[in-house]
């Protein structure tokens, strides 16, 4: 299954700090990563790959290294939910500081796009404009 | 390469069942030592029969390679003077294997095994087995979730949470083995 272009994202719960990840690493909410839903598309990218996310023109770039559930209904995946993001990617995309997210006020975001990044690009926040500037030359 | 591997922990897990009927220190120690920091991680050795049939063992155990984690699941048997690996099961990109018997839980004679392995922070799979009436091993259910919990009943039942985030939160499901349909079956949580 190839992975989509957008698509339903929430965020890792309190629970799951410090746990494991898939590539080995261990779960912060303060990191900038991401977890692949469901199991049908937890091949769909390599570990380590680094995703850039749009959700209501705010931009963040994450690595994905973890393999989630799921959204799981009656016992089955339910393929609409396609990222877990951490808590930090979650918090910037809602406009909000990572010690405002819990898990009570915490829901479901539809990202308006998702695209793999070279692994040079900067994780984090994408403040800066996604082209440069190219100067006008004075004659 | 395998193979020889797989020897080598037959012979490691003879040994360790005649350490569990001796005293264990110090004729054994260095039986303990090589299954303790061997490149087996999480191992763990469980009776799989009967009360009164001591011959067959579930063993699991993690490994990591180039190709990343896995878990391992084997049926071992020691009838005769020899360990013998009846059976074996690789899960991977999985680690953190653990093993219980669940012995309100049976399967014909036998109790049932419970497997549960990660596959991620927030991914967790448990696996049903049991024992045919030759002792081969049977695959009866397997369940994914987020997170996953044992609880017991109002009327000491036992019974398997399976939590997963439908909304933004985690929220379980619990289930109960029904005997007759040989299948975990949905119930009220407790």
């Amino acid at each position: 299954m190839g992975f989509p272009k957008h698509g339903e994202a929430s965020t890792y719960s309190d629970f799951f700090q410090g746990k494991t990840t898939s590539n080995g690493d261990t779960y912060n909410h303060e990191k900038y990563t991401a977890a692949l839903l469901p199991k049908s598309r937890w091949h769909a990218l390599h570990m380590g790959t680094l995703l850039k996310l749009t959700y209501h023109g705010r931009k963040v770039v994450v690595k994905v290294n973890d393999r989630g559930a799921g959204k799981i209904v009656d016992g089955h995946a339910d393929g609409s939910r396609v990222l877990d993001l951490s808590r930090a990617a979650y918090a910037y995309l809602i406009g909000k500081k990572v010690t405002e997210v819990t898990d009570d006020n915490a829901g479901v975001i539809q990202l308006d796009d998702i695209k793999i990044v070279p692994p040079t690009t900067r994780l984090g926040r994408c403040i800066e404009p996604e082209k440069p500037i190219t100067p006008v030359r004075s004659k | 390469m395998s193979d020889i591997r797989h020897l080598w922990l037959a012979w490691t897990l003879f040994f360790a069942s005649l350490a569990c009927a001796n005293p264990p220190f110090p004729a054994h120690g260095s039986i303990l030592e090589k299954i303790a920091f061997s490149h087996l991680d999480d191992l763990q050795i469980i009776g799989a029969d009967t009360e009164n049939d001591k011959y067959w063992r579930w063993a699991a155990w993690s490994e990591s390679s180039e190709n990343g984690p896995s878990v391992k699941l084997a049926l071992l048997n020691h009838k005769t003077k020899n360990v013998d690996i009846k059976w074996y099961s690789d899960k991977q990109d999985a680690y953190g294997p653990v093993i219980t018997r669940v012995v309100n839980w049976r399967h014909g004679q036998h109790p049932i095994l419970v497997l549960t392995y990660r596959q991620g922070a927030e991914a967790q799979q448990v696996e049903l087995y049991g024992l045919d009436e030759k002792n081969r091993p049977l695959l009866l259910d397997k369940r994914l979730g987020e997170q996953i919990e044992w609880r017991i009943g109002i009327q000491g039942e036992t019974v398997l949470s399976i939590y997963s985030k439908p909304y933004g939160h985690l929220v379980p499901v619990c289930y109960g083995w029904q005997d007759e349909k040989k299948r975990l079956e949905s119930l009220l949580c407790p």
